[in-house]
């Protein structure tokens, strides 16, 4: 499996900054959703093609470390803003959807979601997403995604390359436990070895964020089940929970939003 | 900084470091008239001077201060753009300079020029040898308007750049390292390439030391005043009217008296966002000719924490009282940000004293070489970012650059500049208005010398006393110059449009040979890799490692962890406690079926097992997370088993293609460095040879990537037994 360095158009990952040439359920929100998970995980390749312009290619890099950042740190707002989550019950929500309308549009969703309110009309006013039965399938397939992504992360060895227009500038491969084995062709410019240290770097930050948005989520959901009293537990508040997540990193990292 | 006018002395402003005291003492106009008279070397160097005074005479008509006629000072396509490299500049600072050459080169286009100032060169000397008109406007046909100087005044002097500037927009760059221009450049060409916009933010911050008249006159009559003239508070204005010259959509700090201490400065020059123009005024820290600290920290901004002169027996000014460049540290993004800082030798310091030379012998020197501030330079050649420019003053700075003693403030080309700054315009064209300030005094004082210089004239006191104002303001305003490119601009988003984060342009490595090459300390001698050896040969026989070497750059130790057992879905997995596991959460008692009401408010069972959508999300959650449990306990087992030694490994390969696999990749490699690092931390490290000796370039790749991994592997470890730790708390529950 390769994942690419998001470049603006492509569809987004669990992090909205990979994207994948393999048409997985972690790609699509609106294809069915397999829970049929591979037995044997799929060896990923991260891969970053930049510009041949030393300085873009350095920018690009800079926009999706800092993009990363802000992931890490939305980790912690996210579990603020889900400990003052407070439920509505379905009166407030029908008759009160002023009330409802007033919060972010994450709490919102996750509000109707847990509490099974299928109310499109109260929410199509503002915005795309009809809080419905595909608001479950929807968290399903993020948290399909996450999973898949961990997975493959946590395999043997996971490779990361670093292209130039194209041009393979340099393959590095890591395993599980840390160990490095890194290609370099036999003559390269200082602000290419940078480069591929960066990709490197980026990838690997990109795999402990997943992670740690796995453990953030867990977290989440075990609180909001036991303050909420949610039947079943945290294990069905998991998807939910990571699809709240995944909401606030796209709103993030909306322009207009910022 | 700067002189307070008076009808008894000028007090001079700037303190000086060693001593607290201020820098020059405090004298009469008339006295400094005198020595203005009286100074041979004075009438011998200003002779040419003198002669472009009177050419600025004729031409106080602004329009002439920009380019010539039909060309807009915002296009550089129109306008040109060029640099002007000292005689026998290294050709490190032209490469590290060459990205942002070719970006200026791709605007300016036909303009574009590439010129070189010879040692001595007069400003007419220049002009004339690239063909263009030793006065007039600028046109870009003959040398372009948008001038870079690259060089330490030492090789461009400061004299010859205040000359030049008067009828093109000049900036300089000087760095001790190539590194710094590299760093610079990218910084331009980051932000005016990457759609950077920066919030529309401006902060002002005015130092108002304790008993210090200057510093009070500088807060309030100046800083105070510009930033009521950005956030559109007209003084004297009636009550809600409403300027024609107004920026509201520009968040502006005004950081006055107390606000401007050292830990706010250094916030705004190191926080998380610094705005996109930053404007200070203070005293400039000053140091005696060869004082150690004057290279370094000469044009530091001394802050309100600096208790003032009537504590100046307390001795040298403190390191904490004043902001250097030692305070902007490694982590600051200064991207995109144009500051200006009013000081003494916030911008520069010239070998001789600009001002009354002190004796009739000469101009007295004041430091062991003209330099450029190290404040400023740290500034734009940051390594995470720097700032697009710094305008500042070489030499001393004076209160007549803002108030006079008979008119009152004159902030007239303090706001024209703003004004051009905030709308967009390049910095060195907004600049101008400074230029047309030194030719309004420059007439003044050409006129007042002429009469002077008439053998039957007696001047009274009085004409002394004007004629010493006259010559310390002219002198004064010449000397503000622009430290950067003069092309740059300020880069904010417009209204309603969003900002954009600083990116972060920091280089990982230094440039090749500009630092001293990695290699193993003495006695031990490297072992050397020549042909693709094998990893067991860094071993000897014994299983002693003999030709162990440290590399010189710092490796981690490797922390000796302590074995816990963590149990996941059944299988029970060894994990390292010496990282810290979220605090497990306890586990709810309720079983799925159950009703339940939160704060009165019933919320709709949907995961109950009667619904047959929530029993197969149920299922579906649940294998999936057993499938990683499975996943993730084997990986922590294998981290665990492997946790005793990390390894590193560095190939290079002539036949990389796009398309190889993995297999072929590494196959058709050739192995060139090893560093095996073991839980006691011992190290094997086989590092690569040339024959010439160890191949520097490689080595300084492999110790990054050696420590890129082991940086890595302690992230990972905690992160992984979080996620454990997560999991085993989830299947608890359950």
């Amino acid at each position: 499996m390769e994942l690419n360095l998001c470049d603006g158009a492509a569809p987004i990952d669990v992090l909205d900054l990979w994207t994948s040439n393999a048409a997985t359920a972690m790609d699509s929100v609106t294809g069915d959703i397999s829970f049929d998970v591979p037995t044997t995980p799929v060896p990923v390749l991260w891969q970053v093609n930049l510009p041949t312009d030393p300085v873009l290619a350095a920018t690009r890099l800079g926009a999706s470390e800092n993009s990363l950042r802000r992931s890490q740190q939305l980790l912690t707002v996210a579990a603020s803003r889900l400990e003052q989550l407070e439920p509505l019950g379905p009166v407030s929500f029908t008759a009160g959807a002023e009330t409802m309308m007033d919060l972010p549009r994450p709490e919102r969703e996750l509000l109707a979601l847990l509490q099974g309110e299928a109310q499109p009309v109260s929410f199509s006013v503002d915005d795309n997403l009809a809080v419905s039965g595909l608001g479950w399938e929807q968290a399903q397939q993020v948290f399909q995604t996450l999973i898949d992504k961990l997975r493959q992360s946590v395999a043997e060895c996971v490779s990361i390359e670093t292209r130039i227009a194209g041009r393979l500038l340099a393959h590095t491969s890591v395993n599980w436990s840390g160990d490095v084995q890194t290609v370099w062709p036999g003559s390269n410019s200082v602000e290419e070895v940078m480069l591929h240290q960066r990709t490197v770097a980026l990838a690997l930050k990109s795999r402990e964020t997943m992670l740690k948005m796995f453990t953030a989520t867990v977290q989440m959901a075990i609180s909001l089940s036991l303050r909420l009293s949610l039947p079943g537990g945290p294990l069905l508040v998991l998807p939910a929970v990571l699809r709240f997540i995944k909401q606030m990193l796209e709103l993030q990292n909306s322009p207009q939003n910022i | 900084m700067t002189d307070i006018v008076t009808d008894e002395q000028l007090v001079f402003n700037g303190i000086n470091g060693a001593t607290g005291e201020y820098l020059l003492a405090p004298m009469t106009p008339a006295e400094l008239s005198q020595e203005i008279c009286d100074s041979k070397q004075n009438k011998k160097q200003d002779k040419e001077h003198l002669d472009d005074l009177e050419e600025l005479r004729k031409r106080t008509d602004p329009k002439k201060f920009a380019p010539i006629a039909g060309v807009d000072p915002k296009k550089l396509e129109e306008t040109g753009w060029g640099v002007v490299f000292a005689k026998d500049t290294d050709e490190k600072v032209k490469k590290a300079l060459g990205v942002l050459l070719e970006h200026r080169k791709a605007q300016a286009r036909n303009y574009y020029k590439v010129l070189e100032y010879q040692p001595n060169q007069t400003k007419q000397e220049f002009l004339r040898r690239w063909g263009a008109d030793t006065t007039g406007p600028a046109d870009p046909e003959k040398v372009p308007y948008y001038l870079l100087l690259v060089g330490d005044p030492q090789e461009i002097p400061y004299r010859f750049q205040y000359q030049l500037d008067v009828a093109y927009a000049v900036g300089r760059l000087h760095f001790p390292t190539p590194e710094e221009y590299a760093q610079y450049a990218r910084s331009v060409v980051a932000a005016e390439t990457s759609n950077f916009a920066l919030p529309r933010r401006a902060a002002f911050v005015g130092v108002c030391n304790d008993n210090d008249r200057a510093t009070f006159l500088s807060s309030s009559q100046l800083v105070q005043p510009l930033a009521d003239y950005v956030t559109n508070k007209r003084q004297n204005a009636p009550d809600g009217e409403v300027s024609p010259l107004s920026f509201p959509d520009w968040k502006v700090e005004t950081l006055v008296g107390n606000g401007a201490g050292k830990a706010n400065l250094q916030k705004l020059m190191g926080g998380a966002q610094p705005p996109a123009l930053l404007f200070t005024a203070s005293h400039g820290m000053g140091f005696s000719d060869g004082d150690p600290h004057q290279l370094s920290h000469q044009g530091a901004l001394i802050c309100q924490d600096w208790p003032g002169p009537q504590r100046r027996q307390e001795g040298k000014v403190q390191r904490e009282h004043y902001l250097s460049a030692d305070d902007i540290t490694d982590d600051a993004n200064l991207l995109g940000l144009i500051a200006f800082h009013f000081a003494c030798y916030g911008a520069g310091t010239p070998q001789l004293d600009d001002f009354p030379h002190r004796t009739s012998n000469g101009p007295t020197a004041i430091a062991p070489h003209p330099f450029v501030a190290r404040l400023p330079q740290r500034m734009l050649g940051h390594p995470d970012g720097g700032a697009l420019a710094v305008l500042g003053h070489v030499e001393r700075a004076w209160g007549c650059s803002f108030v006079s003693d008979m008119a009152g403030p004159q902030l007239a080309a303090y706001k024209s500049t703003l004004t051009q700054l905030l709308e967009g315009y390049p910095v060195g064209a907004a600049f101008e208005y400074f230029n047309q300030r030194y030719s309004e005094l420059s007439s003044d004082l050409s006129e007042r010398l002429e009469i002077f210089n008439d053998p039957d004239y007696t001047p009274d006191d009085h004409d002394r006393v004007e004629l010493g104002k006259r010559w310390t303001a002219n002198n004064d305003a010449r000397s503000f110059v622009i430290l950067g490119d003069p092309a740059v601009r300020l880069q904010v988003a417009a209204a309603g449009e969003p900002v954009t984060e600083r990116p972060s342009i920091k280089l990982i490595m230094p440039l090749p040979n500009e630092t001293e090459p990695k290699k193993p300390p003495e006695p031990e001698k490297p072992h050397t890799v020549p042909d693709e050896p094998k990893p067991a040969s860094v071993r000897n026989a014994g299983g002693t490692p003999p030709q162990v070497a440290t590399p010189s750059a710092p490796l981690m130790p490797v922390q000796s962890p302590i074995t816990v057992m963590v149990t996941i879905g059944g299988q029970t997995t060894p994990a390292v406690s010496s990282v810290s596991a979220p605090a497990p959460e306890s586990a709810p008692e309720s079983g799925e079926d159950e009703d339940f009401s939160v704060a009165g408010d019933t919320i709709k069972k949907v995961f109950g097992t009667a619904s047959k959508e929530a029993s197969d999300l149920k299922e579906n959650v649940s294998t999936a997370l057993g499938k990683f449990t499975e996943d993730l306990s084997v990986a922590l087992q294998e981290f665990v088993q492997n946790i005793s030694q990390l390894e590193v490994t560095t190939y290079v390969s002539d036949k990389m293609e796009t398309g190889q696999s993995k297999d072929d990749l590494f196959a058709g490699a050739h192995l060139r460095a090893v560093t095996r690092i073991k839980l006691d931390g011992d190290t094997e490290i086989c590092v690569p040879t040339t024959e010439d000796g160890v191949d520097d370039a490689l080595w300084a790749i492999h110790v990054a990537m050696v420590q890129q991994a082991q940086a890595h592997r302690t992230e990972l470890l905690k992160t992984a037994v979080s996620a454990a730790s997560g999991l085993a708390q989830v299947i608890k529950i359950l």
